[in-house]
Formats: structure tokens, C-alpha cells, sequence
């Protein structure tokens, strides 16, 4: 049976208490606690524990609750798809995993809510300075479909993974559907011999940054 | 770290998807295993001999890291040799620790 809400929003709370910058943590509903920081505003975020984060599930719940600054999905494999995305835009919220809400915490902003994760601002950044990229759309959290000038498009999953293995591999294929492009975004990270020939398989390459850049100026 | 719901539901994960008495070494590490006061996640290690028992752990595990921030890295042996990753992350077996716990 799963957990109900609030012992999920509750050990949250919890373990956000414990973060150096925090002074406090106090549960406000089933799906909310406010957090109380040492020498920024507080701020109130919303709980989830979703597999996929969609529009479906986020746009109720923002509707129904006083204003949050960031929206925490606990599940490490859960996915932020397109449209839950745009709901937590919609909503002028910061959204991530408790590594983003951690994150969001450290980097003693104001106003939480506009925290993006450095990850994806690091990647988009990059892409739009690139000169064969037109855009590109971010299909889910860790999924780009980068156009390119001339040439076809690439499908794009981004892994932070420190040792790239072959159930990654494997894995991303599943949740995310065909792809061309594995890009490791761990600067430390490197991919095992058979990360390499799982990938091969499924003709995907797995690149590190540099490399990466390269390929989109190839057809 | 013991005293966290989360340890007693990785515990009991593993030993209902009757995984860890077969060919699969279970392992903890990161900052929830070595005891920080606050975590983003929990790095759990499990290493397996074959491709097809990698894809069975992922499915087994599947409703544990619904619920919990699980980082589930899985290996087989050779890629656990390759990397020395449970000497160099300094894991911690948590077979010893489940038998250890009755």
C-alpha cells in the first residue's frame, strides 16, 4: 500500500530541516511544508510522489493550494514530462528531485522560484549559442529534441551517471523511446564496455559535453 | 541512517523480491549510508552476474524507488570490476547488515 501524503511531505520536511541554511521546517497540508530559512525568505513547497509529473496531476493541486515556490518530486527515477513542465512554469514555480530543492536551498536566492537546475540551464545555454542549432524542445526533464540547420534533428537524453552501465543504457531506452544521443553530463563520469556495446546496439552513442557539441555539427 | 523508515523498506525490498539470497550483492553508499544528517538521495548498489538479472532487479525494485528517492545503480560483475566501484565509493554490504539484523 503506499505511503499516504503526508508522511511523504512530512519526511521531507524532515530531512530538509537537517540542511545547514534551513532554520526550520513546519507541514502546512498533506502535500505542503514552508520552509524557514536562516537568512532568506521562507518559502512553501509542494510534495509529490509521482512517477510521471504531469499537467493532470500538478495543475489541481497548484489550484487548490496557497502559492508554493517550488514543487519537490521524491522518486529519483520519476519523470517531469513536457506539460507538467509547463504547469510548473504556468505556475511560477521552481520544480526538481530533493537534490533540486537542496540545490535551490543553497544558492540563497530570494525568491526560490527561480531556481533552475544548473544541469539543464548548462545544457540549454549551450545549445543556444551553437551555431547548426535553430532550437530545440524539452520533450521531459532529461529529454531534448535538438534541430539543427540542415540537418536532421537529435533525440538527446541527458545522464548524470559517475559510471554510465549498460542497464542505463538499457533503462533510458524504455522510459524514454527511441534516442540518438546519450550525453553524460557528469563532468567525472565515464561509461563501462558494455554501457558502450548495450548503446551500439540500440545505435546510440554515449558523449561527454565536448564531443557532444561536435556531433551536432555533423550530419 | 538506521533509524530512517527508508532503511527498514530498502531491507525488507530486498529480501521480498527474493533477490538477495541468489547471485545479486546488495550495497549501500553515498551520503544517507555514511551517516550525513541531511541526503538528496539514497544510493543503493546492486550487482548481479548476468544481463537479464540486471533487468529483473530494476523491475523488482520498481514500487521502492516509486516511493523513495532511490538512486539504483545495477552491475553486472564484470562492469563491478571494470569500475572498482564498491572499493573506490567505499560501499557498504548490506547482505552483512541484513543478516546481521536477523
Amino acid at each position: 500500500m503506499p505511503r499516504p501524503p503526508q508522511d511523504t511531505t512530512t519526511w521531507v520536511s524532515d530531512n530538509i530541516a537537517r540542511t545547514t541554511a534551513v532554520a526550520g521546517t513546519t507541514v502546512t497540508s498533506p502535500f505542503t511544508f514552508r520552509v524557514e530559512r536562516n537568512d532568506r525568505p521562507a518559502f512553501e513547497v509542494l510534495v509529490l510522489s509521482c512517477p510521471q509529473v504531469i499537467d493532470a496531476v500538478l495543475n489541481p493541486l497548484l489550484a487548490a493550494l496557497p502559492p508554493v515556490s517550488f514543487v519537490v518530486n521524491v522518486p529519483k527515477d520519476g519523470v517531469w514530462t513536457q506539460s507538467g513542465i509547463a504547469a510548473a512554469h504556468h505556475h511560477q514555480c521552481a520544480f526538481g528531485g530533493i537534490a533540486e530543492l537542496m540545490s535551490a536551498i543553497y544558492h540563497k536566492l530570494d525568491d526560490v522560484s527561480e531556481f533552475v537546475k544548473r544541469e539543464n540551464a548548462f545544457v540549454e545555454r549551450g545549445l543556444l549559442q551553437h551555431d547548426r542549432v535553430s532550437h530545440f524542445d524539452q520533450e521531459y526533464d532529461r529529454v531534448y529534441m535538438v534541430h539543427r540547420l540542415g540537418m536532421k534533428s537529435l533525440r538527446v537524453v541527458l545522464l548524470n551517471e559517475y559510471e554510465l552501465t549498460a542497464e542505463h543504457v538499457r533503462t533510458a531506452r524504455t522510459k524514454y523511446g527511441p534516442f540518438d544521443i546519450i550525453l553524460m553530463t557528469n563532468p567525472n563520469g565515464t561509461s563501462t564496455k558494455d554501457a558502450k556495446e548495450a548503446a551500439k546496439g540500440m545505435q546510440i552513442v554515449a558523449l561527454p559535453w565536448r564531443q557532444f557539441l561536435g556531433r551536432l555539427g555533423t550530419p | 541512517m538506521r533509524n530512517d523508515p527508508v532503511y527498514q523498506d530498502i531491507l525488507d525490498a530486498i529480501d521480498t523480491c527474493n533477490l538477495s539470497k541468489a547471485s545479486v550483492a546488495w550495497y549501500g553508499f553515498g551520503s544517507f549510508f555514511t551517516g550525513s544528517d541531511s541526503f538528496s538521495d539514497i544510493d543503493l548498489l546492486a550487482v548481479c552476474a548476468t544481463v537479464k538479472e540486471t533487468s529483473v532487479i530494476r523491475a523488482k525494485l520498481a514500487t521502492l524507488c516509486g516511493e523513495w528517492p532511490i538512486h539504483l545503480l545495477i552491475m553486472t560483475e564484470s562492469e563491478a570490476a571494470e569500475t572498482n566501484f564498491i572499493n573506490s565509493q567505499l560501499c557498504i554490504s548490506l547482505t552483512a547488515v541484513h543478516a546481521e539484523l536477523g
